[in-house]
């Protein structure tokens, strides 16, 4: 906020002053209501045993070459081991993850793509980027006469790039996307309109760009309605469908930008990576910050946190960093496991997206280094 | 005007161009602006002292801690195998042929070979000269 208002009224350098400190003030309270037995201590006084890693346990079985240019997103299916990744080549490519086969590549409008979404049916995907544009590929529709599968529907109103898109839990009609604008938009793919704008200039919301977005996971197959965001204003912010004037919680702790957002397993908590270099586990309903992972040898350069996600179990956290380290994390103990990144087959560049198969019994990485990457189990171990 | 004149006088200069301050009239564009943004402003501090009464309602963080120790030991992880039992995972290839049932077979049937002739069960195939065959 700059400036001051000389008009009439309270002038606004005071207001943004007394936000400011009524920020503060909440998060002392919270920092003052949260046990002191919580995350580590909490699962150490609890003798949680610690997993246990070796570098053959996590084995690269797949990779998948075929862009030409640096990965930037990747989806699974819900159902079928199907992949979608978007690339700086300006296509995306659909991949049967067993095989290794591309079944569609489809040129994009615009080749500066930031993000793809598989549909929960599997027949559609959705990619956004630097158009300010979400756009709507039909999987079944029949080759345009230039042999590219045609746009079935774009969704336009962002006044800023659209830096992630995620379909609404078993909806196929609707979904979520964030913005450069400060924004997030529930879509209605059917009629292409907004349903509701979250946040924005004069709302309750993010106040810089918002760079991640993910709906509630599908618990026993309900749709809680909710979903958190992930900003530039170093917050994470959990909104319901339902109210677009002002989020329903605003989590507060990382230093940089939130670039990455994933919900854990249960639907109750969330994960976060931050340009900080960490990630933390937030509690949705209480906004507590239960879990902070801070990368070993913190002292010397921290790589900002890229991407992450959590194994079926929610034992594991994965997260990719720009100086091209994937650890695996265990989430009870905040100790790295393992790193994908310094494995002999792994990637050559940095990991920009990770994403963890509808089972948990496989994880994909994209990368700079134009290739996807697909890790499962290898031997044997056990939690000793 | 004569030449004289104009040959001995000095020629006032216009003075210099200067940018023209805008007028003075009244920003209403911008005055409404400000106000939107000091509302929405006094709407946040309500939010946030919402918010620091609402803390004190919370649970605590080992509460959350113990549900999310709970969710995980209840859950079995394809990544993570316990063993009761030392022995080879196969899930890796479970995942890889999924229903391609008939190349597991195969690799079976030649594993299984492999141990039979290391056994002794089934003897090594020789090659015999053509003179030793029986007629």
């Amino acid at each position: 906020m700059e400036g001051v208002s000389r008009k009439r009224g309270r002038p606004r350098v005071v207001v943004t002053e007394a936000v400011a400190e009524a920020r503060r003030l909440a998060v002392q309270q919270r920092n003052l209501r949260r046990d002191k037995r919580k995350g580590t201590k909490y699962f150490k006084a609890q003798n949680k045993l610690p997993v246990t890693f070796t570098p053959t346990d996590l084995v690269c079985c797949r990779t998948l070459q075929g862009h030409s240019g640096k990965v930037y997103s990747l989806d699974w299916t819900p159902e079928k081991n199907r992949i979608v990744s978007a690339s700086q080549d300006g296509r995306l490519i659909v991949w049967n993850a067993l095989t290794s086969q591309k079944t569609h590549a489809i040129k994009l409008p615009c080749p500066w793509v930031m993000t793809c979404a598989f549909s929960p049916s599997g027949q559609s995907v959705a990619c956004g980027g630097l158009d300010s544009i979400c756009s709507i590929f039909n999987l079944n529709s029949s080759m345009d006469k230039d042999g590219n599968v045609p746009v079935s529907r774009m969704l336009s109103g962002h006044k800023g790039y659209v830096s992630s898109c995620q379909y609404v839990p078993d909806e196929d009609t609707h979904l979520i996307t964030s913005s450069g604008d400060h924004t997030c938009i529930l879509w209605d793919i059917t009629t292409g309109l907004r349903t509701s704008v979250f946040g924005g200039e004069f709302q309750s919301g993010h106040t810089a760009d918002v760079l991640r977005c993910v709906p509630s996971v599908s618990i026993n197959g309900s749709n809680s309605r909710m979903f958190v965001s992930g900003s530039c204003d170093a917050t994470a912010r959990l909104w319901d469908t339902r109210v677009a004037s002002r989020a329903v919680r605003t989590f507060y702790g990382h230093e940089g930008d939130v670039s990455s957002v994933k919900y854990f397993p249960d639907g109750n908590r969330f994960g976060t990576g931050s340009e900080d270099g960490t990630c933390r586990l937030f509690d949705i309903r209480t906004g507590h910050q239960l879990q902070v992972y801070k990368q070993p040898n913190s002292d010397s350069d921290i790589a900002q946190v890229t991407s992450i996600a959590f194994s079926i179990s929610g034992r594991l956290l994965f997260a990719g960093y720009a100086n091209g380290d994937c650890y695996v994390w265990d989430t009870f103990l905040a100790q790295v496991v393992l790193n994908l990144g310094s494995l002999h087959n792994s990637h050559e560049g940095r990991i920009i997206y990770l994403g963890l198969s509808a089972d948990g019994s496989a994880l994909c990485t994209g990368s700079w280094d134009s290739n996807l990457k697909i890790w499962a189990f290898g031997g044997h171990r056990k939690v000793t | 005007m004569d030449g004289a004149k104009r040959g001995s006088s000095i020629v006032p200069s216009l003075p210099p161009p200067s940018p023209k301050s805008p007028p003075d009239y009244s920003d209403l564009y911008g005055k409404r602006r400000e106000l939107a943004l000091v509302q929405m402003l006094d709407r946040e501090i309500g939010f946030l002292e919402e918010e620091i009464k609402s803390v004190g309602r919370i649970q605590t963080a080992s509460h959350s801690c113990k549900e999310v120790a709970d969710f995980v030991m209840a859950n079995s992880d394809p990544l993570i195998t316990p063993s009761c039992k030392i022995r080879r995972s196969r899930r890796i290839w479970r995942w890889l042929c999924g229903k391609a049932h008939a190349e597991i077979v195969v690799i079976a049937i030649v594993l299984l070979a492999q141990i039979a002739r290391a056994l002794a069960l089934v003897p090594a195939p020789s090659v015999q000269a053509a003179g030793d065959q029986d007629v």
